[in-house]
């Protein structure tokens, strides 16, 4: 009973489109990362080290 | 607000010229990191105190606002919200002003937000054991609570955004993108799953209702853990882990990987909370296949962290903020493994309901959160209190001791939800349960739930370790702690205004457009994600995007379908006296541990009845499917037992059945039923869409006393006592012998 409203509903598509959605967001994301420059991976990379703070303000533990 | 000074003031001096001198503000975070011990054991002690409630039973009988019902959202609540928060915003306020290179917006804003949420915190250990709940897991705190969340978190989203806003730094650094994250998708939740409408002031019914409700908490509750309990804890992660191995993070690629892929792919993973039951197959299934898809940016992100310290595990013997940092990023991997294993259905059928969920859940909660949060606490103690760390020792002490409450409670919960589980499917050789009484299930378990009492104490007990450290920490700090100070590049140039009139172009504007065209594609050497984190907003709304494609596919059709839900034609609205004993029900927190939920299995057909259907619960203002059992289904309890059955269970569980560890009620033989918001309620439901008719809300209440009055002469005659028409035990009483009856009249007319 339940599966032949549900699929009377039509609602497949929903889920198709929200993988092919993910996939494709996904792609862009892979490729972002492929292709991201040396420089500016190192430069955030570093960041949380690089934080500005004088010496002697963060006293170490 | 402290400002920094100005290139004029003397402090440039020092200072290259393309730079200044800040101030960040850290006595916010030492405020957060005291909170964050402080309710954490007093979470983790309501933690102890419900696993005693388990173990034995008696422990309930510390009052009417101290049962199992009624403390266990507090639990969870403190822990998630008052430890786990206050952690996540000592991290958020320490990491991102370094991150970004300037002072929290608004220090006001900041102190707003300290003890706004200090402030609903209290209210949430008032209320919920008063009893005042719309049940919604990790989302009971009634409305006039859930605005002022409302309230507090805008004024932290606002002090964060314009924090980067005036930030010195233009790249976004991995860190923010999960606070971010966090932020917007945890202002959605929170606003959907608590629509609702006021009765009075603490009380409120969702304005969904049956299935369609289920699927909305459950998007809710899966993504609290995902976007307060995971998000924020990675955010954590990548600053905090690198600065206490001094090292940057191993993968800055698969940091980029790990935040997209599981900010889009987490909040599909809801459904998983609802296998078997009346939620479409579509809905579950997708959600399956989502949470399997997890294990890939989940251990991506596992992987980056522990691969952090090539070259530094030498200082984990040494350390014990990376000891509780490496054993914490293990637990995730491995919480993030069991969770999409326990999402594939054929297990799921087995783990739901049990204690196994109870294991995972403290997997994560104990290992990953608790453990990322005594690190972070560790290395930030000694800069935030400007003096060293009290004893060493006594923080090795207190990983030590954790890990072996972690690994005892986990083990024995474990045991308990298979061992559960495997006797609620057993069949002997005709074809009959083999464990017909659900007690014989409970039994077998308790002494596992002795250990995990152990466990859990001895967890706590390494917390006050790590409290009395942080205290005698802080009493050796100078006694005028200063902000520390930094040099950070001068400020960004504020955005250019469009109030340039537009004029005719002439050569030397056509130079300016060749000059801002240059600028461009300068940005995009970088990439265009690299020119994506110089735009916070636009990076938030794309962040917002995804989060909420997965959940607009997954829970549009659910509401859109709403006509297209079999009703069933026997399945009518609660009486008002019905209504009211529901409430009671509720506010007991008897859904903490009977479901109403009978999946389609044999066993389980076989144990309580008819598999439940969508229909059944159109009328059901919150849905109460609840997701454990620590004792039977109630769905179809209604006719099972006669009235003086349940007025001798309430009173005294242990009459009905010698070995049942469900706590005693008698304030509900005592107390007087009220019926003062009767009529408001029906009215609000006929709000709602309930086909009440406007002559049956002005009647409620006398309907209600005659109701209650024919229930109170049949309990006495079946040999109870006289004169119970106008107490609470009434009303519970009308409302449980109501469970299921519509389906099995429905039958017996067909």
């Amino acid at each position: 009973m339940r599966r032949e409203i549900m699929e009377a509903a039509g609602l497949e598509a929903f889920a198709e489109v929200g993988l092919i959605l993910f996939l494709i967001a996904f792609a862009l994301i892979v490729l972002r990362a492929l292709f991201a420059h040396k420089e500016e991976l190192h430069h955030a990379q570093n960041l949380p080290l690089e934080d500005g703070t004088l010496n002697g303000q963060e006293s170490k533990p | 607000m402290t400002r920094a000074p100005s290139p004029q003031q003397p402090a440039q001096v020092l200072a290259p010229a393309a730079t200044e001198r800040i101030r960040y503000d850290d006595r916010i975070v030492r405020m957060f990191v005291i909170a964050t011990v402080a309710w954490g054991i007093i979470g983790m002690l309501v933690g102890v105190i419900l696993a005693l409630q388990l173990a034995y039973f008696p422990a309930n009988e510390l009052g009417k606002y101290f049962t199992f019902g009624r403390l266990r959202p507090l639990h969870t609540n403190a822990v998630i919200f008052a430890f786990a928060g206050n952690a996540i915003f000592a991290a958020v306020y320490y990491s991102t002003q370094r991150l970004v290179k300037a002072r929290m917006f608004s220090d006001l804003m900041s102190k707003l937000h300290f003890w706004g949420w200090q402030a609903i915190i209290v209210a949430a250990a008032i209320t919920l054991p008063m009893g005042f709940t719309q049940t919604k897991e990790y989302a009971e705190l009634e409305w006039p609570i859930a605005l002022a969340i409302t309230v507090v978190w805008v004024i932290f989203a606002a002090n964060f955004f314009m924090t980067l806003k005036h930030r010195r730094e233009k790249h976004l650094y991995v860190a923010i993108w999960f606070y971010i994250a966090t932020i917007v998708t945890v202002a959605v939740l929170h606003i959907v799953n608590n629509l609702a409408i006021p009765v009075g002031l603490f009380k409120s019914y969702s304005i969904f209702a049956g299935v369609q409700d289920a699927m909305i908490q459950w998007w809710y509750g899966h993504n609290a853990v995902a976007f307060v309990l995971t998000t924020p804890f990675l955010g954590l992660m990548y600053y905090f882990l690198p600065k206490a191995a001094n090292r940057p993070i191993y993968s800055y690629k698969l940091s980029i990987l790990h935040f997209w892929s599981l900010v889009f792919i987490y909040i599909w993973a809801g459904p998983h909370h609802l296998h078997y039951t009346s939620l479409p197959q579509w809905a579950s299934t997708l959600g399956m296949v989502f949470s399997i898809m997890l294990w890939m940016p989940s251990w991506g992100g596992m992987i980056n962290g522990l691969f952090t310290l090539r070259g530094a595990w030498d200082k984990v013997r040494t350390d014990p903020v990376l000891k509780f940092f490496v054993v914490g990023i293990t637990f995730y991997g491995m919480a993030t493994f069991e969770g999409p294993l326990m999402s594939v259905k054929l297990v799921n059928s087995l783990s739901h309901y049990t204690d196994w969920t109870i294991a995972h859940v403290h997997a994560a909660a104990l290992g990953w959160n608790g453990f990322m949060t005594f690190g972070m606490i560790y290395w930030l103690a000694p800069r935030l209190w400007q003096t060293k760390l009290h004893s060493t020792r006594l923080a090795n002490a207190h990983f030590w001791l954790a890990t072996v409450g972690i690994l005892l409670y986990i083990v024995a919960m474990y045991s308990a939800g298979i061992t559960q589980g495997l006797m609620w499917r057993a069949f002997d050789e005709t074809g009959r349960l083999m464990y017909p009484d659900f007690m014989e299930t409970v039994v077998a378990i308790v002494p596992m739930y002795w250990v995990r009492l152990i466990g859990g104490s001895i967890y706590l007990f390494a917390t006050c370790l790590g409290g009395y450290n942080l205290i005698m920490t802080a009493r050796t700090a100078p006694k005028t702690l200063e902000d520390p100070e930094a040099i950070v590049p001068a400020a960004l140039p504020a955005p250019k205004t469009k109030s340039t009139p537009v004029k005719a172009r002439t050569a030397g504007e056509q130079a300016n457009i060749d000059e801002a065209l240059f600028s461009i594609q300068e940005k995009l050497k970088g990439g265009w994600h690299r020119l994506l984190e110089g735009w916070p907003l636009v990076f938030t709304i794309l962040t917002t995007v995804a989060i909420l494609v997965g959940s607009i596919i997954e829970i549009v059709p659910m509401l859109l379908i709403r006509s297209s839900v079999p009703t069933i034609a026997a399945v009518e609205p609660y009486t008002p006296l019905e209504l009211e004993g529901r409430d009671i029900y509720i506010a007991e927190g008897c859904h903490t541990c009977h479901s109403q939920q009978v999946r389609p299995m044999v066993d389980e057909i076989e144990r309580y009845g008819e598999y439940s259907k969508p229909g059944e619960g159109v009328y059901d203002h919150p849905f109460l499917w609840g997701s454990k059992r620590t004792g039977p289904d109630l769905a179809r309890v209604g006719g099972k037992y006669n009235h003086f059955w349940h007025y001798r269970h309430m009173i005294d569980p242990r009459s009905t059945n010698t070995r049942s560890i469900m706590p005693a009620y008698p304030w509900l033989e005592t107390d007087e039923l009220d019926l003062s918001q009767t009529q408001k309620k029906i009215e609000t439901m006929i709000f709602l869409g309930v086909p009440y008719t406007p002559e049956q809300a002005e009647s409620a209440v006398e309907d209600a006393r005659a109701q209650a009055s024919q229930i109170a002469q049949e309990l006495h005659e079946q040999g109870g006592p006289a004169g119970l028409h106008d107490r609470d035990l009434i009303a519970l009483i009308a409302y449980l012998q109501r469970l299921g009856t519509d389906i099995s009249n429905a039958e017996g007319a067909n």
